[in-house]
């Protein structure tokens, strides 16, 4: 067989398209709406009492013991699955610290099962499921009240059931700030449809929509009393250290750190000579078995106030059920608010910026509607996880104050409507948000950090 | 342009991408995943697109940018066995579709476009963002390596 004999053999070979090509376009369709789904869900509000920063991980790392210990507990299996993206909440599991509840309510053919709480002083997690004949993708949006029905504070709320099919078990975690966990608590559940047919697909919304997240009316409102075993409720040690030290030339004390069955907490104070607030760190507490128990990826990783951008409490994953003698915590980046940063002007209509936090991009500043619309480029610390880049408080050259209450995150990179090219941001994530009812021309934003710092001799605080 | 309308046209589209990442790729797979990927990454940015005429280079576009993300991720992986600095006999040797896959990326990329995907030169020019002499010379390259004697019209 000749060159050209082979040519045209090849070009039949190669219109024989394999059947799933068919079917390419209602994928992507069904993605599409999955995507803008998605980036509504993780639209975080910022009514809170503390400001929160979180972070995912899209690697599901399941150890042969945790997952012999589960296959043991037929009840847990599933259980397992849901805690497979939290080494605390594994140990947990693992070590059977895990409170039975199996309460179920039905209303307007949905029922929603309590099946098991992980709770210790600090947080609770629920873990539930929904199911119905006639809905097939449901989504729910708990809260928390207290038995009496009043409202309670000091608790933020983080829950994930996009893209759980029915009778999935689905986790809520409730956090505790500053008080602790009551004993008993009314959970409320708002469930509505999250549409099951993905073939009859709506026009995309706008990849800019930068909306706030309106709540579709519910379809059933459940309303669970828990009441919670005070074995498990009182858990948690507190460790006071005291201790000063300095890192990147600014002070800290490092006062006391928490450690529960779900998480461990370092809380720092600061000097108020520092010249740059903490933001987050990288650091990781080992034992004497060398064991390392690293930083929250999945959930809160730090809190802090509204009165400071400093954040005073830092979230490991939990040594309690390691049996450590001894924990040591080494500190190797530390990311910093450099206080003569805590606003940075943007030149909307020139789409420039003054100064900007190390490694973002202003990509875009787009006038619309009766405001802007603008994109930043991050770039990631970690694999497949982004952060926020500012704070939702802006203000105008008079120093009047504005907020936005939502952004998008994505990657993937963005169209360059100047050059008409689809620009890759490798490495990199794009934030977007819109600044509403804003007709100036500049505008001052609030940085959540300027730059990260690496420490080439990491610092070593004795925890016990 | 229209969902209807992005429907229909790629449709029509969907089996060129495919033959194209076939090729880049060298795999049925992969292929598919980048279609799918194309297909993804368009309709998102659909309502950016302002000129519906240029609609199969711009998908082509992408996909080209899809298939080179995939190769540079395999890169990493496994390192590629490109024949970049192998003599000419070598390719002849092959049969098409390796010695296609064993191309330089600038000169194999042409070839695909050019005689598998059904651009013309200008087109294909266009989709790389390259001139389009360039994209000739490329041409007469890559067909003297392939020892592939194809007038402009096949």
């Amino acid at each position: 067989m000749n060159r050209k004999e082979e040519y045209w053999n090849l070009l039949k070979e190669l219109d024989t398209a394999p059947p799933a090509l068919e079917h390419t376009i209602t994928r992507a369709k069904a993605r599409v709406k999955r995507t803008n789904r998605i980036r509504r869900f993780f639209t975080i509000p910022v009514s809170s009492i503390a400001a929160f920063l979180i972070a995912f991980i899209t690697i599901v790392n399941v150890s042969t013991t945790f997952a012999m210990a589960c296959g043991q507990i037929p009840l847990l299996r599933e259980l397992a699955a849901a805690v497979a993206f939290s080494p605390s909440l594994k140990a947990a599991v693992e070590n059977e610290y895990v409170q039975p509840m199996g309460f179920e309510q039905s209303e307007n053919g949905i029922t929603m099962r309590v099946e098991y709480v992980i709770v210790d002083q600090k947080q609770l997690n629920i873990f539930y499921s929904l199911q119905s004949q006639i809905y097939s993708h449901m989504d729910a949006a708990p809260d928390i009240e207290s038995p009496d029905g009043t409202p309670m504070e000091g608790y933020s709320i983080i829950s994930g059931s996009f893209g759980s099919e029915n009778g999935d078990l689905r986790r809520i975690t409730v956090d505790f700030t500053d008080g602790d966990m009551p004993g008993s608590l009314l959970l409320t559940c708002r469930v509505h449809d999250n549409g099951s047919d993905v073939t009859a697909v709506p026009v995309p919304d706008d990849p800019g929509n930068t909306e706030a997240y309106a709540e579709p009316e519910p379809i059933s409102t459940f309303a669970f009393p828990l009441t919670f075993d005070p074995t498990y409720t009182g858990k948690g040690e507190v460790i006071t250290l005291n201790q000063i030290f300095e890192l990147n030339g600014q002070q800290l004390t490092a006062t006391t750190v928490e450690i529960y069955p779900t998480h461990i907490r370092l809380n720092l104070a600061d000097s108020k000579d520092n010249t740059a607030w903490l933001q987050s760190l990288t650091f990781y507490l080992e034992n004497e078995k060398g064991e390392k128990f690293e930083a929250i990826t999945n959930g809160i990783t730090a809190t802090g106030s509204v009165d400071s951008p400093f954040m005073a409490s830092h979230r490991l994953e939990s040594s309690f059920f390691s049996g450590s003698r001894h924990l040591t915590l080494y500190i190797t980046d530390a990311v910093w608010l450099d206080k003569d940063m805590e606003r940075v002007k943007i030149d909307l209509a020139g789409g420039t910026a003054e100064t900007l936090p190390e490694g973002v991009e202003l990509i875009q500043a787009v006038r619309g509607g009766d405001g802007w619309q603008l994109m930043f480029a991050g770039v990631e610390r970690t694999e497949n996880a982004s952060y926020q880049l500012f704070g939702t408080t802006y203000y105008d050259e008079a120093g009047s104050k504005y907020e936005y209450d939502s952004w998008s995150t994505e990657t993937g990179g963005y169209y360059d409507e100047a050059t008409e090219r689809h620009v890759e941001a490798p490495g990199g994530f794009l934030v977007r948000f819109a600044l509403k009812d804003y007709p100036y021309d500049t505008v001052f934003l609030s940085p959540c950090f300027s730059r990260t710092v690496h420490l080439e001799t990491p610092v070593e605080i004795q925890v016990k | 342009m229209d969902i209807n309308e992005f429907t229909a046209r790629t449709e029509g589209l969907k089996t060129r991408l495919y033959r194209t990442a076939v090729l880049y790729l060298g795999s049925e797979s992969l292929a598919l995943e980048a279609v799918d990927e194309t297909v993804f990454r368009g309709l998102r940015a659909l309502k950016q697109l302002h000129r519906p005429e240029y609609f199969e280079t711009w998908m082509t576009r992408i996909l080209i940018n899809e298939c080179k993300k995939e190769l540079r991720h395999r890169k990493r992986e496994q390192p590629l066995e490109a024949l970049a600095e192998t003599p000419a006999e070598a390719f002849d040797a092959l049969p098409l579709k390796t010695a296609i896959l064993s191309l330089p990326q600038e000169l194999k990329e042409v070839v695909i476009l050019r005689y598998f995907s059904g651009c013309t030169l200008a087109e294909t020019a266009q989709c790389l963002e390259i001139p389009q002499g360039t994209a000739a010379t490329r041409q007469r390259r890559a067909l003297r390596l392939l020892k592939l004697e194809l007038s402009e019209e096949e």
